[in-house]
């Protein structure tokens, strides 16, 4: 069989009168045997195979081809077991057939015929959006002055009255709206989101005239979290899977710092008072503070116990309010009074009872009196956070919470998730009134 | 790995009720792959991305998908850019590769599943409470045909559906029979094999049996007890003849090593061969003779203090001894079996004047505890289910917790002495928590039986009583299958101790056979040994014959096994005709005599599989051949000293002036339990006359000592 598979190879370069196609007979080859450990999310080897820049670029081991020398090329030999260990990885070796492709492409001058769009190109703005049924609410927000709500749609922010009439559809290229925050002027919105798996953005809206200010991209997964500084200057979002923390400035539209604190995804994150220094969460199970201006890390306010989900801080204190896997909701002072050693948890100020399931979810009141957690089995509970009892029970979902917010005035809390439908509660946990945001059609008994 | 389409059809769902995650998408990710151990079902899960180990768990797995990270990985307004749907299509790089395109039936079950409000659905209906696979068996003369499956899931509302396309299937033996994702069976050769077929969590097994097409004309064989009979029945189906009765003297050193650890005398070969008596009932006799023998307490007492980890790192000094005679005692005394395990798992007090309550000295803990016990009285394996429903067995997580906290209020505690310990029940702390929602769990047992309950009070005594009782399928079942393997070199069931659907029994109705007279007779071990050790098939030769020589798991003929470290040790050395020099322990010791594995620590016992006694679990024991041990065997002091003895057996013979043909027969006798055949004796006459006597004489001994004939009990 080797002896045939070798001839073949002989072959197989002249037989092939047209030229080999990088986009429509490399790239697949690539993206069924290889992106597997080549991609953002692995990077085996430094080595990126999701686009052709990334084969030409290479790994550790160096440049992926040499245009025009097949037998020099990398990829060949790592295809042929020429170089060790052979690819793939611990799979059986490509058909001869397959190799002699990239030795022609190569031989040819291993031309890029695919533009320049990476493999999975981002999904562009829809022309149109219809829902057959709600979507998840996965982020939801009040404009300064509570009079306007930005709720988060599928490839769009939708602008509501309070009491749920649509005001705009703000549509943009990302699937998935994970954060909304307006600047203190609430002149302006900042939505953070991308789509799962390929792409992040950061979308700045001039809320006035509904048209996208700037849309900051370049991420290899959606964003989380998302916050603005007290003085609206700044925006901040957690970079899921590349692990990075990233500084927005809102007036240029532009990243201008790019922070790696954590050791995996990072999935909320929050300024302090004065918006100099950052909280940021993330499945590495710490609550990191750091400092705006420099990137620079500080040191962990919790002590490590599960992944973290969610952060929100005391509107007037430099508290933080953390929850994530282990259920329960910690209140941590962001300073610490004096040097911290190993197993230090003296910044703990409250424990508060444990969720029915992971916390999704977490608001602190304006007057700060009043602390809110939901969880992902639909558990919403209100806590007194002086004394840290439970002051209420919230149901009326089918599914899990993923964002909730009290109302600006803090008399009511409001709730969303699965079921699509935001619910305002009472401080005693009655809804008070239910709306969803997107525009369902009602068709077919829906 | 590209997956074959489901056999479901979605035009038969079209009218029914939306598609449900716990019936219709679980078994899709099982299926597919996505919960193994290697991909998602991890303890870690890949990439962020966890469900349960082959999805016992589907609310967590409903979870992960659904709700974590707020709804990421699947689109409830364009179902088709779900990542559950995209990942495993490749269309977005995936480190588990293609799982199934977009044309497969587990594309549009997930994505109809999505459309239709990605519910949970109701988990009552839902639970599969019965497979059915047909055929049940599969038998052929024809080895290399093949037979499809078909799998039938019986849900607990009453409904049913073909799930052949969405079973699992694996089996126990893929050189004999192998079997695709498509449940098609594909015999490879003549053999048996059990196909394990696996839907949400309820199993079932088929065997396979391909025998060879050639005319085979049985030769009677005769039968002398019931075991002859179940045993002869299945060879005579599987074309396999069994293999001649053992010789007298193969036969005496098989049952003397096996009964009482230790090779029989010349002076007992030569009795033996001579007697005239008719075969079946001198060797009877020689059977009665042995059982009755002190070492025969030796012997299994070694066997014992493995299982019982009679070792005094964990129970002392003292301890060793006092549990030691405690086992002693019970052998000595043939108590029955029931009554030893129930003296051992009601243990209380101090453990050194209630022995017993050693067992719990070195469980210490009650999920150690439990674990020990059901492995080892029941021959059940629950480990797996501490973390996750037993993969391949009925057992739950839930199960596992449950019987755990028939030990919760196990506790132990210093005692008067340094060395003392106290067994008791605390009275506080005693709650069993799950894991994964901290619940107290409250003690069940694994299975009903009789319908005995659970006394609060004493939930020792409880589940003592339940495990000893007559109607526990598995207590009994698994005594006689263990004390088979002993005597046969190989489980019925086998491995022993690891009872399970999946692993089935080689011959049910001979394993039902030994278990009700093993109950019959009230749990007496030594009517149990007896009646395997004088049935026929016992007795055979390990000489394969044209028909069997392939065979492993029928008995058709001896299963030669390598002389475990004590039986080589002692055998070395009553064929040199010299004592062991132990230290720590009584003049004259024998291996078989030794307390614990601290006595000879590091030396020869240790090279040759002796274990720690660190678990409970048959397989510490090593049985296996090493180039160590061979080199032991050829340069090490055991041998040479042993022979070289001035004392020894071939000193004495030298001494005595025996004649060289004397000498040889000596030292045949005393190394492999026979007189020389065919042309050993002249080789040796030849060997030993042309040199140094005594000198020759000793490398003749050492040969035989380095050859498989001393090396095996076979």
């Amino acid at each position: 069989m080797r002896c045939t598979g070798i001839f073949a190879s002989i072959l197989a370069v002249p037989l092939l009168a047209e030229p080999v196609s990088f986009s429509k007979q490399i790239q697949p080859v690539l993206a069924k045997q290889c992106v597997g450990c080549h991609q953002p999310q692995a990077m085996q080897s430094g080595l990126l195979l999701t686009t052709y820049d990334g084969l030409k670029k290479g790994g550790q081991k160096g440049p992926g081809f040499v245009p025009g020398k097949p037998a020099e090329s990398l990829v060949v030999g790592y295809l042929t077991g020429a170089n060790k260990p052979q690819m793939p990885f611990g799979g059986k070796p490509l058909p001869e057939e397959q190799i002699a492709l990239f030795r022609q492409w190569i031989t040819e001058g291993a031309k890029d015929d695919s533009g320049v769009t990476p493999a999975a190109p981002d999904s562009a703005i829809p022309e149109k959006i219809t829902y057959k049924s709600a979507p998840l609410v996965t982020a939801f927000t009040f404009s300064p002055d509570g009079r306007m709500m930005a709720v988060s749609g599928y490839h769009e922010v939708l602008l509501t009255s309070v009491e749920g009439k649509l005001l705009a559809r703000l549509p943009g290229r990302s699937m998935r709206i994970h954060g909304l925050n307006f600047t203190p002027d609430g002149k302006t919105l900042v939505a953070v989101g991308g789509d799962p798996a390929r792409s992040g953005e950061v979308q700045i809206w001039d809320v006035a005239t509904r048209k996208q200010r700037a849309s900051i991209t370049g991420a290899p997964d959606t964003f989380f979290g998302g916050a603005v500084s007290p003085d609206g200057k700044l925006a901040v979002a957690g970079g899921g899977s590349d692990k990075s923390i990233r500084l927005i400035d809102i007036d240029a539209g532009k990243e201008i710092r790019r922070m790696d604190l954590h050791e995996d995804w990072v999935f909320q994150t929050v300024f302090g008072v004065d918006g100099k220094r950052l909280v940021t969460v993330g499945r590495d199970r710490a609550a990191k503070l750091s400092d705006a201006a420099t990137g620079r890390f500080i040191e962990n306010v919790n002590l490590l116990r599960d992944a973290l989900t969610a952060v929100v801080r005391h509107p007037k204190r430099d508290w933080v309010l953390l929850g994530g896997a282990e259920r329960i909701p910690y209140l941590y002072r962001m300073d610490r009074p004096r040097a911290m050693r190993i197993a230090d948890d003296s910044t703990l100020i409250r424990k508060f009872e444990r969720m029915d399931g992971p916390i999704t979810a977490l608001a602190i009141s304006p007057d700060g009196s009043r602390v809110a957690a939901g969880a992902e089995a639909g558990d919403v509970r209100i806590f007194n956070a002086e004394t840290g009892g439970l002051v209420a029970r919230c149901s009326g979902h089918t599914g899990g919470i993923y964002a909730l917010q009290f109302t600006p005035d803090g008399s009511q809390l409001v709730t969303g998730g699965f079921d699509g439908t935001l619910r305002f509660h009472d401080m005693a946990g009655k809804i008070v009134r239910q709306f969803v945001a997107a525009p369902v059609e009602m068709s077919r008994g829906n | 790995m590209r997956l074959i389409a489901s056999t479901l059809t979605l035009a038969a769902w079209a009218c029914a009720a939306p598609l449900s995650f716990v019936k219709d998408v679980m078994p899709v990710l099982n299926k597919t792959g996505c919960t193994s151990g290697p991909c998602h079902g991890g303890a870690k899960g890949k990439n962020g991305f966890k469900l349960s180990l082959r999805g016992y768990d589907p609310e967590f797995d409903y979870r992960a998908i659904v709700h974590d990270m707020a709804g990421r990985r699947w689109n409830r307004t364009d179902p088709k850019n779900s990542l559950v749907l995209l990942k495993p299509v490749m269309t977005i790089p995936h480190g588990g590769g293609l799982r199934f395109d977009e044309k497969s039936s587990y594309y549009r079950i997930i994505q109809q599943w999505i459309a239709e409000g990605a519910q949970f659905g109701d988990p009552v209906s839902a639970t599969v409470s019965r497979l059915e696979v047909s055929p049940a068996e599969f038998f052929t003369e024809k080895p290399g045909s093949s037979q499809k499956l078909k799998v039938t899931a019986h849900y607990a509302d009453g409904s049913s559906r073909d799930v052949t396309g969405d079973a699992l299937y694996t089996s126990n033996n893929p050189t004999a029979a192998e079997v695709n994702d498509e449940g098609i069976v594909k015999t490879i050769r003549q053999g048996e094999a059990a196909m394990l077929v696996r839907y949400e969590g309820k199993l079932s097994v088929i065997n396979v049996t391909a025998v060879p097409e050639a005319k085979f004309a049985w030769k009677a064989v005769p039968e002398w007890n019931y075991v002859d009979k179940h045993v002869n029945a299945k060879l005579q189906r599987l074309k396999l003849q069994p293999s001649e009765l053992a010789s007298d003297s193969e036969f005496l050193r098989r049952v003397s090593f096996d009964l009482i650890g230790l090779p029989p005398s010349p002076e007992e070969v030569k009795a033996f061969v001579a007697d005239r008596t008719e075969t079946r009932a001198k060797r009877s006799a020689a059977i009665n003779r042995l059982l009755a023998r002190s070492e025969f307490v030796n012997h299994w007492t070694v066997k014992w203090s493995d299982l019982l980890q009679v070792n005094r790192n964990k129970l002392g000094d003292k301890g060793v001894w006092a549990f030691r005679d405690w086992i002693r005692e019970s052998l000595a005394e043939n108590r029955p079996y029931d009554r030893m395990v129930r003296e051992l798992l009601t243990a209380k007090g101090s453990t050194y004047k209630n022995p017993p309550a050693n067992f719990f000295r070195f469980t210490r803990e009650p999920k150690v505890a439990m674990e020990t016990t059901t492995q080892l009285f029941l021959g059940v394996r629950m480990v797996c289910a501490q973390c996750h429903d037993h993969p391949f067995e009925q057992w739950t997580q839930n199960q596992y917790y449950n019987l755990s906290a028939f030990f919760g209020s196990l506790a132990v505690k210093n005692g008067d002495d340094a060395d003392e310990e106290v067994v008791y029940d605390k009275r506080e702390e005693f709650e069993i928590h799950h894991p994964k929602d901290n619940r107290v769990m409250p003690a069940k047992f694994l299975f009903p039986v009789g319908g005995m309950g659970v006394r609060e009070a004493e939930m020792r005594e409880s589940l003592a009583g339940w495990i000893t009782a007559k109607e526990n399928p598995l207590f009994s079942k698994s005594m006689a299958n263990r004390m088979w393997s002993y005597l046969m070199g190989r489980g019925i069931i086998d491995p022993v101790d690891d009872i399970r659907a999946s692993n089935p029994a080689s011959n049910p109705a001979l394993l039902e056979a030994l278990t009700k007279d093993f109950l019959d007779r009230g749990y007496d071990l030594k009517h149990l040994i007896r009646t395997i050790v004088e049935s026929r098939t016992y007795q055979l030769s390990y000489k394969p014959n044209a028909s069997n020589a392939g065979d492993e798991a029928n008995f058709s003929h001896a299963l030669p096994r390598r002389l475990s470290a004590e039986q080589l040790f002692d055998g070395i050395h009553i064929a040199a005709g010299v004592k062991p020099k132990f230290q720590l322990v009584p003049k004259d010791s024998l291996a078989q005599d030794l307390p614990d594995p601290s006595v000879g620590k590091g030396g020869f016992l240790d090279v040759f599989g002796r274990p720690e006694r660190q678990t409970s679990c048959e397989c510490e024991r090593r049985s296996d051949v090493s180039l160590v041990q061979a080199l032991n065997l050829l340069n090490g002091a055991t041998i040479a000293e042993a022979i070289a003895d001035p004392e020894g057996r071939i000193a004495k013979l030298a001494l005595a002036g025996v004649s060289d043909r004397k000498l040889v027969e000596e030292i045949y006798l005393g190394a492999l339990s026979r007189m020389p055949e065919g042309n050993e004796l002249d080789l040796a006459l030849t060997y030993v006359g042309k040199g140094p006597r005594a000198e020759r004489a000793q490398d003749l001994m050492w040969a035989l000592l380095n050859s498989n004939a001393f090396l095996f009990n076979r």
